[in-house]
């Protein structure tokens, strides 16, 4: 696409109709590749999740001391790793943003860190519930649970500083550094709280001595815990798709107006 | 290091000179200290807030002064200037970081006072420890807080944003801080903050180094 093209009116005409997935230099312009497999991830993952919960609610028996409620565990606890994922790869992107200043990464920071909040806003909203009954309150100030609202809070201060930025690259910058110190922060959170006071059932899978659980309640959260990876790669890559493109229309959008306003002052 | 040291007296200068930031943060110590003491009621032994007040006492005045400390440069477009200027990146960071440290300290110390008038509270003797922790937790707070400072100067909310990035990123700093204070002020032995001070070192030892090598990025352009 020559620059000349973005005042005429046939080439706003030409993008509309024809598909020109290809640049000249040869890149995946509409992102078909991307979308592909995100759409291959998505139907698996709704296939494992349909698995898992027929495991959760009819396979896996049900445990001895914490009765039913115990069953919200296959959504909390992979949830609470996915998040973990989730803004482990805002992280890394962010600092090989600010490294190589790929646009690219900085979309997959933006995708990773509202699938976070996501992910984050499911521990929160599940970790209450099954707290009101095990525990007898909604919530407590236990080093996990407080780890996570923190968590929650930095990544709604991400978006913050993102749209309080009026030009781009210095947000893309700002979030970029945030996320990385964001990172450094999270242990020292986790531990600070640690000390703080800790409430919560101690790790039955993640621990040294290996799982401690019930073989079923393993294999049940395995399943459940891939259902929510597959679901957040293909939500990952759709979002990271449709940010792309978004940058992409905003960009020709601008090269538009810049090219009808040109002729305008000139007359 | 000579050249944070001008950086960090070019703005204790100002600052001695308009006196507009440390007159705002201390009459907001005594302030706070005065509509604590009316809020708390007479039931409440003051000795059990009186830590976890005087910290987020110390938090806030603080913040008070962070959001100056780079909208002052964005005047004129100083801040164009002191980059321009023969000195590194890094000793920036440093001399506006130990300027905004040396103001803090100085509205600790009347924080401090200033419960000690209201309140029946007191360090009981372990004037080191306690000095330590609070030169150890003002140090992280005043890292941070230089450094998120300047990325909300540069913003479109800029005060206004600055305390939502930074307390939930302070957290470590209040725990450890307002923990050893209140076990100190209860009279139990300095051995007991140990773990505490140690955290708090840590804390400050990881963000001076990570924030003065990101601050090349934050004001880049």
């Amino acid at each position: 696409m020559d620059s000349d093209a973005a005042s005429d009116d046939s080439f706003s005409d030409q993008t509309m109709t024809t598909q020109p997935t290809r640049a000249a230099d040869g890149t995946d312009q509409s992102l078909a590749g991307v979308r592909i497999w995100a759409t291959i991830f998505g139907v698996l993952g709704l296939v494992v999740m349909l698995i898992s919960l027929w495991m959760v609610f009819f396979w896996v028996p049900t445990e001895r001391l914490m009765g039913v409620v115990q069953r919200i565990f296959y959504v909390h606890v992979p949830s609470a790793w996915i998040a973990f994922l989730a803004f482990f790869l805002v992280a890394i992107c962010s600092a090989l943003y600010l490294w190589l200043r790929d646009d690219r990464l900085d979309a997959i920071s933006v995708a990773g860190a509202e699938l976070g909040v996501i992910f984050t806003t499911i521990v929160l909203v599940t970790g209450p519930l099954w707290g009101k009954i095990a525990w007898g309150a909604w919530w407590v100030w236990e080093p996990r649970l407080t780890l996570t609202l923190l968590l929650w809070f930095i990544y709604i201060g991400y978006f913050m500083l993102r749209g309080a930025t009026e030009n781009p690259e210095r947000g893309k910058r700002f979030a970029a550094v945030l996320g990385v110190v964001g990172a450094f922060n999270i242990p020292l959170i986790h531990m600070s709280v640690q000390w703080f006071r800790s409430l919560h059932p101690q790790p039955v899978i993640l621990r040294p001595e290996g799982p401690a659980a019930d073989p079923a309640i393993v294999q049940t959260l395995l399943v459940s815990l891939l259902a929510f990876l597959l679901i957040f790669f293909s939500l990952l890559l759709f979002r990271y798709a449709a940010e792309r493109l978004t940058r992409r229309v905003t960009a020709l959008r601008l090269a538009v107006e810049r090219g009808e306003r040109e002729p305008r002052t000139v007359s | 290091m000579a050249d944070a040291w001008t950086i960090a007296r070019k703005d204790l200068v100002l600052e001695l000179r308009s006196r507009e930031r440390i007159v705002a943060m201390l009459t907001f110590t005594v302030l706070v200290a005065v509509i604590f003491s009316f809020s708390l009621g007479p039931a409440v032994r003051a000795q059990d807030v009186a830590p976890a007040m005087i910290w987020v006492t110390i938090i806030f005045a603080g913040m008070l002064g962070l959001g100056r400390s780079f909208s002052l440069e964005k005047e004129e477009d100083a801040l164009a200037g002191l980059l321009l200027a023969p000195v590194s990146r890094e000793a920036v960071f440093v001399g506006k970081l130990a300027a905004n440290f040396i103001l803090l300290i100085v509205v600790v110390a009347a924080v401090f006072f200033a419960f000690a008038l209201f309140f029946p509270i007191s360090f009981r003797g372990a004037w080191v420890a306690g000095g330590a922790v609070v030169v150890l937790a003002c140090i992280g707070f005043m890292t941070l807080g230089t450094f998120f400072s300047a990325i909300t100067a540069h913003t479109r909310l800029g005060d206004t944003l600055l305390p939502v990035l930074l307390l939930p990123l302070l957290i470590p700093v209040v725990i450890f801080a307002a923990g050893a204070t209140e076990r100190l002020m209860a009279g139990r032995p300095a051995s007991e903050i140990q773990g505490p001070l140690q955290m708090l070192l840590a804390f400050d030892l990881v963000f001076l180094f990570v924030c003065t090598l990101l601050f090349a990025f934050v004001v880049e352009e």
